[in-house]
């Protein structure tokens, strides 16, 4: 077993031996384990970033996210919940990042990873179709085209779909790391909702394990899609995470992820990441932003919810460079924002425009890009909302096509769509 | 042979990456013959609306015998009891016996559900003095036992249905008055009419206070739960409602409240705060709310609501894609809508007219979500059941799908491009029930195989008992292969079991 320590940055990481026999059993070339070293690979064209998606669902309030504190109007809509311009006594007041918008307490994680040019925010930013429902706010996003029932996939399947595998031999590309597929990544080969990476083995008798595993195979195999192609996709898969040690996985840089449903997902993100198993899109829900009350700025259900994305992709950051992985982009969305005034029980209602985030070594990073609509009642759709100035497209397909290599996909990607790119990548 | 088939993962992005990745381009074509041995064996469609024509058609159905059809879309899995029962009183009569469920006699189960988990039959006062834990691991647990031992199985498929229909988180609302929702909302009503549900659901304190009405007052009304009243309540999406209507009907469900006051006799039950209501007159869809009632306004709402034909078909359309098939036609959603009218939505006519003899005999199959996989193999296995703690705590979330843990209000989806990508938890589900890990829970195989001796035998009998006798063939020699002379070893045996329920015919009903 003298390749337990064949890759250096997986020295932290021992196998189970039993997985090892059965390794040894089926000897499929297909199942090389994570330590073999990177030249065993054959890389597929330039090299490009893994890229992690993190998605708010309920619809965060991007104007307490990142907080819009130079709009005066901002104070006039929020008595209750604004972030405390950085210029206050407040203790909760925001920290400021470009002279305009600041951030609150808990999202002060990120203040780093901004500062040192690898986070941008991007503002008033989103979906421009109207719909208030989160149902169809998020499939609209996730779909990436609003309003067409033919296009039953998600934008990153496509990408996945539309572009050479960044490794040939990788068996696994796209991971959503839930019980179930995110729409987002439907569509997408060799793509398996996996919520924690660790469980994925075969349970249960050891004995009949590769008799399990044959008669699965087999039966799966005589099926159409899209079972078969799911279990095909899961027994190999199977093959190269049980290789992997998970349990004992070790952040590198000092990263201390949340001890949250997030903070395990985002660290199981990185685990796969750094496994080098040629896994290239991975996407993360979290929950909870439907703040209709009690939403609070710095001492609500924002505060926690903050803390813990802050914390999440703070960790994310450090664990992935403290490993010198440097080839990956985070971007972190959500299906609307809230309304700019606030309502009667100290929270907010589904609004309109809203925040995103980019993080990387690639990205553009340290400046929030925006062409501010403005918080004037005047200025406010509806009456209530922010504008939307930039398509949240816009965002992601400068990303597709600059750090995933698929500008020629783009019209899959995104159908009937001509992005305009804002400079979120670093030229 | 489970034609689990959609639009989704079937269009055209999947054959182009198969080329580009050098897969065997024709393996999809070669699957369709290999499962050809099963008459009604799908037809694999490149094209969405081919797709949808064969599934219109009833292509992709592996289970041939209508009653047994029937019996699965009306149990939580089927048995071999079920499978005799419905063959000897036949269709219409089985439907009956399952629909006329208060002359079921339950007893049996609802005894023990009533010393084991005392949680579920206990007062708001009771609950909000038992461990919340305790609480939340009773519910959960007694709703696995019963959709597993009641014989009120329609009832029991109807409950889910309705639970997720009316989603509530139970990480939000805590167990207690989830408790009371379930007893008298969801299981109160499952099998009675959709008004009542409806009218108990705007009462219910677990809902209210998921969706923050329990916020709203004049002046500040909350539209949370207005808007997903209409949303996913009643109307749909697209029903027709506006922004406007939504902003209206919360103001109507202004002082829609919880009791917090633990010295009231009405602690944590429905309590109408005047003080917070609106009494100004609105407009809902129309209708005029005239100004100085009170409770009436967001009772008239709920009339207007359910008076709506949009209301109608989304009820409609819902309960056909969970009794019968994911797309029913548009002619059967207008039918069964106009049931809904004309009987007040009576759920008992809506679901006679989803499954007639004609429909069922039509109808695709479906993915079982994890929950009913689960539930199913205990059905069919008969386990002997000590305990279910570990079972619903962990296995289930495990699955993805343990009870009350949805947490956006549109309930867990009944689709399959959820859930398909996740199998590998069903697979370990099965090895860990058949290797005794499900603490509580033993299958006696020595029992279930008693004085069988050869494979054919032992796989007969599981063919009985997992599939009411129509195991897909090739998964049937598998097994009879995989056993071999071994057929009396009880590792072979139980292995035997966990590939059973591994297999895709066990997942698909």
């Amino acid at each position: 077993m003298s390749q337990e320590t064949g890759c250096s940055e997986y020295q932290s990481l021992s196998r189970r031996k039993f997985l090892v026999r059965s390794a040894q059993v089926t000897a499929l070339a297909a199942t090389l384990p994570a330590w073999v070293p990177k030249v065993a690979f054959a890389d597929s064209g330039p090299a490009r970033d893994v890229l992690i998606s993190v998605y708010l669902r309920g619809g965060c309030d991007g104007l307490t996210l990142v907080a819009p504190y130079a709009d005066d109007h901002y104070y006039t809509h929020r008595p209750n919940l604004a972030v405390p311009r950085p210029d206050s006594n407040s203790q909760y007041k925001a920290t400021d990042l470009d002279g305009f918008f600041g951030l609150p307490p808990t999202m002060l994680p990120l203040l780093p990873i901004y500062q040192a040019g690898e986070l941008v925010v991007v503002h008033a930013c989103g979906l421009e179709e109207a719909t208030r429902s989160h149902f169809d706010a998020q499939r609209f996003t996730e779909v990436g085209k609003a309003n067409d029932s033919r296009l039953a996939t998600g934008w990153l399947g496509r990408h996945l779909a539309s572009i050479q595998p960044m490794r040939a031999d990788a068996l696994i590309r796209g991971v959503g790391v839930d019980f179930g597929m995110p729409k987002v990544l439907q569509g997408g080969p060799r793509t398996l909702p996996i919520p924690d990476p660790s469980w994925f083995t075969l349970w249960g008798d050891w004995q009949s394990y590769e008799d399990r595993k044959r008669y699965i195979d087999g039966t799966y195999r005589a099926q159409t899609d899209p079972i078969r192609t799911s279990a095909i996709n899961t027994l190999q898969t199977m093959q190269v995470l049980s290789n992997i040690d998970f349990d004992h996985y070790q952040p590198a840089g000092g990263a201390q992820y949340p001890d949250t449903g997030f903070g395990k997902s985002m660290q199981s993100a990185a685990a796969l990441i750094r496994a080098d198993i040629g896994v290239e899109a991975i996407h993360v829900d979290i929950h909870g932003w439907d703040t209709h009350s009690e939403q609070g700025s710095v001492d609500g259900q924002l505060r926690d919810l903050m803390a813990d994305l802050s914390g999440g992709l703070r960790a994310i950051h450090q664990d992935l460079n403290g490993a010198n992985r440097r080839d990956w982009t985070l971007i972190a969305m959500s299906e609307f924002g809230r309304n700019a005034i606030e309502n009667g029980s100290r929270g907010t209602d589904h609004g309109f425009g809203n925040c995103m985030f980019a993080m990387g070594a690639q990205i553009a990073g340290g400046q929030v890009i925006r062409n501010w609509p403005g918080l004037h009642e005047d200025q406010l759709v509806a009456g209530m909302d922010l504008g939307i100035t930039i398509d949240y497209r816009d965002v992601i397909a400068e990303i597709v096509d600059k750090r995933l290599g698929n500008g020629q996909g783009l019209a899959q990607v995104f159908p009937g769509f001509v992005p305009q790119y804002r400079g979120v990548v670093r030229a | 042979m489970c034609a689990l088939s959609l639009k989704g993962l079937t269009d055209g992005y999947m054959n182009a990456v198969e080329k580009a990745e050098n897969l065997d381009a024709s393996v999809s074509r070669r699957a369709l013959f290999s499962a050809g041995a099963l008459a009604s064996a799908l037809m694999v469609s490149e094209s969405a609306s081919a797709q949808e024509a064969d599934i219109q058609s009833g292509g992709g159905n592996p289970w041939r015998s209508v009653e047994n059809r029937l019996v699965r879309r009306i149990t939580m899995g089927i048995t071999q009891e079920d499978a005799a029962t419905a063959k000897r009183l036949g269709f219409s009569a089985y439907l009956e016996q399952q629909l006329n469920h208060t002359r079921i006699d339950d007893s049996v189960c609802e005894r023990y559900v009533a010393s084991r988990y005392p949680a579920v039959n206990a007062s708001i006062a009771q609950l909000d003095n038992m461990d919340s834990w305790r609480v939340w691991q009773q519910l959960g647990a007694a709703t696995v036992y019963r959709s597993v031992f009641s014989k009120r199985q329609l009832y029991q498929r109807m409950v889910e249905f309705w639970t997720d229909h009316f989603n509530i988180d139970i990480d939000k609302v805590g167990p207690a008055l989830k408790v009371v929702d379930d007893r008298e909302v969801i299981r109160k009503y499952a099998l009675d009419t959709f008004p009542k549900l409806l009218r108990a659901s705007a009462k219910s304190t677990a809902m209210l206070y998921f969706l923050d009405n329990t916020n709203s007052y004049v002046g500040h009304p909350n539209i949370n739960y207005a808007r997903e009243l209409e949303e996913l309540h009643t109307m749909g999406v697209n029903g027709g409602y506006t922004p406007r209507d939504i902003r209206e009907v919360a103001r109507c469900f202004t002082g829609w409240m919880m009791e917090w006051d633990k010295n009231s006799p009405n602690y944590g039950n429905f309590v109408f705060n005047e003080w917070a209501h609106d009494f100004d007159e609105k407009t809902v869809l129309g209708h005029r709310i005239p100004a100085g009632r009170g409770i009436q306004d967001g009772e008239q709402v709920l009339e207007i609501l359910l008076n709506h034909p949009s209301t109608a078909k989304f009820i409609a359309r819902k309960m056909a894609r969970w009794l019968l098939m994911y797309e029913p036609s548009e002619s059967l959603v207008n039918s069964v809508a106009g049931v809904f009218t004309r009987s007040r939505g009576d759920i008992k006519a809506m679901i006679r007219a989803i499954l007639t003899r004609t429909n069922v005999s039509r109808q695709p199959a479906k993915l079982k979500r994890p929950y009913h996989f689960a539930v199913s193999a205990l059905r069919s296995l008969k386990p002997t059941v000590r305990s279910l703690e570990q079972l619903h705590d962990w296995r289930l979330y495990v699955l993805g799908q343990r009870p009350f843990n949805w947490s956006p209000p549109d309930g867990y989806p009944d689709n399959v491009e959820f859930w398909v990508g996740a199998l590998l938890p069903r697979w370990n589900f099965a090895g860990s029930l058949m290797n005794d890990e499900v603490d509580g829970v033993q299958v006696n195989v020595r029992t279930l195989f008693s004085g069988l001796r050869t494979a054919t035998q032992v796989v007969e009998k599981i063919n009985q008992m997992l599939f009411g006798g129509e195991m897909p063939t090739n998964e049937k020699a598998t097994l009879t292969t995989y056993l071999g002379a071994r057929a009396t070893d009880p590792v072979r045996q139980r292995a035997a079991i966990a590939m059973a329920l591994s297999g895709p015919g066990f997942q698909c009903y």
